[in-house]
């Protein structure tokens, strides 16, 4: 019989009519990235069903049995953890007509039936019976029936990515030095493990999704779009320090290559104390942790860790580490963007638990008293780029003033400078160039410049 | 009559006696109203005031069974966080809402449920809202409210609204619901 599940032959995206590097430029960005639906298929095609994408946290699926169904680009995903343990990734598509078979966002079952005609599948994929098979002959194999595998799947500590291309960079190649950033979240979990545990915050966007991705290192934007905040703050004082740009070594913003970037703001956390950047615990607290800590990493290394916290950064295309929580964005259309805000909480710290998820509310989701004005901003943005004229998005800002770090080897510019924008841009500009059908190597790194 | 009323854990036999920690549910019923006109108009420090020290404001993520302390909210506020909220829109910079939306809701299905004396009273209802922002947008849930008697008349003590859409994605939310 022919096999109806497609091996997932490599596929080459289908030509655009785009030269994007007409579109992006060394200092400037075309309007039309960020509005043109033929630019947002082009991004299915080269980024989304091509490279590697984030789609869940192990811990989201813990126990065997357990599942989420998400997404990657347009094509709907089954996260699911098997009787012996292993993480699968699946396309929810029924292989029979194609109806969506696992419906519930979260759950644990063994198997997922498909309620139009129930054919049934264990949570690995595998074909288990189907209602009256003697009406498809003697050649019926069921082994070929199965629900289809995403063909690349990597974990990197607990972190589930996914690629839907069946070769191509592996994920090392993919995440580059950014691998640090996730190395930088979990080390602050005693166990050296983080938790998503506590639900996400699902936020419906009517803008398009790199907008929120650039604007989540964006250092320039808060003193004015989140000036009611600091107004109102109960501690004016660090209010008035957030608001004044100080001199680099601190806060900067980092582009780590790979098209990550990062407002590190690293000095400034380690003056509030140990933890002082989630918030001011009782020293009970902080002793716990600390000594909890340091029997996995050592007094002065757990000391450090304490000081500074988990980075502020984005991984490309789609992930976010914004200290404790994790924020994914989704793309819908050109002109709408779901964004995930999930709260992250570390290892062997649960009393740290509870301050976590009020933080992420706090500030954070459709409700938060910082992201709801970055909507209001970005929803905006969408609106004023209707406009034709200006064609270009000014991107220049630092770019005379970037240098190398060389104790780490990232570019790095004052806070307030879009070294980490053209950061994402760069990477971006790759992909969408590349007409291959596994996706290229990103640029050796080249000096922060497109 | 009365069985069925009580079933619904509506005392509607003496409904406009004051039965309810000394309110009528005649008088329940406009504070709710003048609560949410407050809030359509958005006369926040007016809003602001009909609540008690210990007030929780609470719109939790995943329908109604989530423990606030261990899963995520959309807005999982204490007096405190309430008062930061208030205090951001009374800037006039809180951008979410320059200019503030225009906001129209209906509240009905109002349920109040028996109570110990010296309870809080626990009302229930199911709203509708229709936000405009550059488009129409709907909003829509139930309420779960305790209302606290106090001598300078009822405070609320919480407000948890579960919108229909809880679990899914949610528009931004800079306005009082």
């Amino acid at each position: 019989m022919t096999d109806v599940v497609d091996d997932l032959d490599a596929r080459a995206p289908l030509p655009s009519i785009y030269d994007y590097t007409d579109l992006i430029r060394e200092d400037r960005l075309d309007g039309r990235l960020y509005t043109d639906p033929i630019v947002h298929d082009d991004e299915f095609d080269r980024i989304w069903h091509r490279g590697w994408v984030y789609v869940a946290h192990t811990s989201e699926v813990a126990k065997p049995g357990d599942y989420a169904i998400r997404s990657m680009g347009r094509q709907p995903i089954i996260v699911s953890r098997d009787k012996a343990g292993d993480i699968n990734v699946l396309l929810n598509r029924c292989p029979h007509r194609g109806n969506r078979v696992v419906n519930d966002q979260l759950g644990n079952s063994m198997n997922f039936r498909c309620a139009y005609h129930a054919w049934t599948f264990t949570n690995s994929g595998d074909l288990l019976g189907v209602p009256h098979p003697q009406g498809y002959g003697e050649n019926f194999d069921r082994s070929k029936l199965g629900l289809a595998k995403v063909p690349r799947v990597e974990i990197y500590r607990g972190f589930i990515f996914a690629s839907l291309s069946p070769t191509g960079i592996s994920l090392d190649e993919h995440l580059g030095r950014s691998k640090h950033l996730i190395d930088r979240l979990c080390e602050v979990a005693p166990t050296g493990e983080i938790e998503v545990k506590s639900g996400s915050l699902k936020h419906r966007m009517r803008c398009n999704w790199k907008m929120i991705v650039e604007n989540d290192t964006d250092g320039y934007h808060p003193p004015f779009v989140h000036s009611s905040l600091f107004k109102v703050s109960i501690n004016p004082k660090r209010a008035a320090r957030q608001a004044i740009p100080k001199p680099p070594p601190d806060p900067v913003v980092r582009d780590w290559g790979n098209g990550s970037g990062e407002l590190d703001y690293t000095e400034r956390k380690r003056e509030s104390g140990p933890l002082g950047w989630l918030k001011r615990f009782p020293q009970a607290v902080v002793d716990d942790y600390l000594a909890k800590l340091t029997e996995r990493v050592g007094a002065e290394r757990a000391m450090d860790i304490a000081l500074e916290g988990p980075p502020h950064a984005t991984i490309f295309p789609n992930l976010f580490i914004a200290l404790n929580n994790i924020a994914v964005v989704q793309p819908l259309e050109a002109n709408l963007t779901v964004q995930w805000v999930t709260p992250v909480t570390f290892g062997g710290a649960p009393a740290l638990d509870e301050t976590i998820i009020t933080q992420t509310q706090g500030g954070l989701g459709p409700a938060g008293l910082l992201f709801a004005d970055d909507d209001e901003i970005a929803e905006r943005n969408q609106l004023g780029l209707a406009a034709g004229n200006p064609r270009w998005l000014y991107l220049a800002r630092g770019l005379g003033r970037e240098e190398l770090d060389e104790s780490n080897g990232s570019v790095v510019s004052d806070s307030s400078d879009e070294t980490s924008q053209r950061a994402f841009w760069r990477r971006y500009r790759s992909e969408m160039m590349d007409d291959s059908p596994a996706g290229v190597v990103p640029d050796a790194f080249e000096g922060g410049c497109l | 009559m009365v069985e069925m009323d009580e079933m619904r854990g509506v005392s509607l036999s003496d409904a406009d006696g004051p039965n309810f920690g000394g309110y009528s549910r005649r008088e329940i019923i406009d504070f709710l109203y003048r609560e949410a006109q407050l809030a359509d108009e958005h006369k926040y420090a007016d809003w602001e005031g009909l609540w008690t020290d210990d007030g929780i404001y609470w719109v939790p993520v995943d329908g109604n069974d989530t423990d606030p302390t261990s899963s995520v909210s959309f807005i999982y506020d204490n007096r405190a966080r309430l008062r930061t909220r208030i205090g951001m829109l009374l800037t006039g910079e809180r951008h979410s809402q320059v200019p503030p939306s225009d906001l129209a809701r209906v509240i009905s299905n109002v349920l109040i449920h028996d109570q110990a004396p010296g309870e809080d009273i626990e009302v229930t209802a199911a709203f509708v809202l229709i936000e405009y922002r550059r488009e129409h947008i709907i909003w829509a849930g139930r309420v779960k409210y305790l209302l606290r008697p106090t001598p300078d008349g009822l405070k609320i003590a919480l407000k948890k609204i579960v919108l229909v859409d809880s679990y899914d994605a949610i528009r931004k939310l800079g306005f009082i619901l």
